[in-house]
């Protein structure tokens, strides 16, 4: 049973047209109450130490896709608390096949703004795991 | 099935079931007189019902262990009326389609069931760096007031500023929903808060709107199960924990408790302990009987129900005997928020502590 904010199923490489263009994690939102796609303040993704910045990944609701600077646009976008988020991660060529430690931070809006201020990483809500990738 | 198939239906059940002893049987005649004399008769009036909020099961719904339709069969198993969080189960929310709303009628048939409370809840930063104007909020709470009319649901959580609910009050009233500010903690019956509260209900002297009270506000006791949870974990020591919580029991100062057990070589858990404990405000709720009128739904939040049917960190005997004295009228809604002191959430059956709640309440409404 899936426990940890970082979900291990859907953990796979991305291929279009024939080529790797990247990588998929899917996260559960922790937040019960926040669960609009434009609550989503700030995202820190780090995979095996490496940073891959919110501005390359795309977060897929249903069937559409959302790009980090349209979220604040998607108040209507809800969550659905039983399934998670996708994160589409843009990265050429993907990851190896083996175990990879990922590292997720994130901060909800909702009753706070984080706007304009400078976020330390205690501040954010924060899920570590080791998670195998097959393709 | 539509809206007015059911409600013709309803009728017809509620007019067969006078003498039934459901949660809803709502139409009782009895005489009583109680140890001072005074009697009472209640006439055609409601008893207090049960009700339970599917926020109570909500770790079954978010891992797919419950569906909506099985929380309603699981609330009318019991004998209890349904609270909503409409932005869970309504899979379109905010824009709920009319199709849904026949699918919600076609469950209420179908069970039998009674939906009583819709959750609403305000997001002041929907997006980053914007914070919602009141024209925003009100526009927002008319929008699920009607949604909470379509769904047949006649009383409403609301939390939002006063002035916001206040200005919604008159079509709250057109659209016969009743709205009740949460009386959530941390609260203080002392605070400039309630004070405030107080005002602006008795000011609007609505029908439809109250305020709403959720049982965490009279915590008389510290939870066993929040300070097992840190024990077992290791995080806070046992024999620390419960000095801690005589001491405050005994009320001892704050500063002179972190002296003594500064003293003890605690963990840094145990330190924070002593926050959390000297945290609880154990409001009386005898203090709102003469604002009991104003309260048409509570929230018996609770977290931990003993195998025997208790509630060991509030006065549940206490509170629904302060609730009865007032002449309380509504839905006594279980809560149930334990699941966050899970160390091993493969413990945890949400339903079996909702089931153990209703005994208590049960007992305790009589």
């Amino acid at each position: 049973m899936e426990t940890n904010m970082i979900v291990t199923r859907g953990f796979k490489n991305i291929i279009q047209n024939g080529k790797t263009t990247g990588f998929q994690i899917k996260m559960m939102v922790p937040s019960t109450k926040f669960i609009f796609l434009s609550t989503i303040g700030i995202i820190r993704l780090k995979v095996d130490g490496e940073d891959f910045p919110a501005e390359i990944i795309q977060f897929k609701v249903g069937r559409k896709l959302y790009s980090y600077d349209k979220l604040e646009e998607a108040t209507e976008v809800n969550l659905d608390i039983t399934n998670p988020l996708s994160l589409i991660v843009n990265n050429n060529g993907g990851l190896t096949v083996g175990a990879h430690d990922i590292e997720l931070k994130i901060i909800l809006g909702g009753n706070r703004d984080y706007s304009n201020q400078v976020i330390t990483d205690d501040q954010m809500t924060s899920a570590t795991k080791r998670i195998t990738l097959v393709q | 099935m539509n809206r007015k198939h059911f409600i013709n239906n309803m009728a017809g059940i509620a007019s067969a079931s006078l003498f039934t002893t459901s949660a809803f049987s709502n139409s009782v005649l009895t005489e009583s007189e109680d140890e001072f004399g005074h009697s009472s008769i209640l006439q055609s009036a409601p008893k207090i019902t049960r009700g339970v909020s599917f926020y109570s099961y909500r770790f079954a719904f978010q891992a797919r262990q419950m569906t909506l339709e099985e929380m309603i069969e699981e609330a009318t198993d019991i004998g209890a009326g349904i609270e909503i969080l409409p932005e869970w189960v309504i899979r379109d929310f905010p824009n709920v389609p009319e199709s849904w709303v026949d699918y919600w009628w076609s469950l209420m048939e179908k069970y039998n069931a009674t939906p009583v409370t819709y959750d609403f809840t305000s997001i002041n930063y929907l997006r980053p760096g914007h914070l919602r104007t009141d024209e925003e909020l009100v526009a927002e709470l008319k929008a699920e007031i009607k949604l909470a009319n379509r769904l047949g649901i006649k009383h409403m959580r609301a939390t939002n500023v006063l002035n916001v609910l206040e200005e919604c009050v008159p079509y709250a009233e057109e659209n016969d929903v009743w709205m009740g500010i949460e009386l959530h903690t941390p609260y203080d019956f002392e605070s400039d808060r309630h004070k405030e509260v107080l005002e602006s209900v008795m000011k609007m002297d609505s029908e439809h709107y109250g305020m709403l009270p959720d049982f965490k506000i009279f915590q008389s006791r510290p939870m066993p199960i929040q300070r097992n949870q840190q024990v077992q974990k290791g995080t806070v020591t046992n024999d620390i924990a419960l000095y801690i919580e005589q001491a405050w029991s005994e009320k001892m100062e704050q500063k002179e408790v972190e002296e003594k057990v500064k003293s003890m070589k605690p963990k840094p858990g145990d330190l924070q302990y002593i926050t959390q404990i000297y945290g609880i405000i154990p409001n009386n709720p005898r203090l709102l009987i003469p604002y009991m009128s104003k309260i048409k739904h509570a929230h018996a939040k609770f977290y931990d129900m003993t195998p025997d049917f208790q509630e060991l960190s509030q006065p549940s005997e206490d509170i629904i005997n302060a609730f009865k004295e007032g002449g309380f009228k509504g839905c006594l809604s279980s809560e149930f928020e334990g699941q966050g002191f899970y160390n091993d959430v493969l413990q945890l059956d949400e339903c079996e502590q909702v089931r153990r709640h209703h005994v208590m309440l049960k007992r305790l409404i009589g």
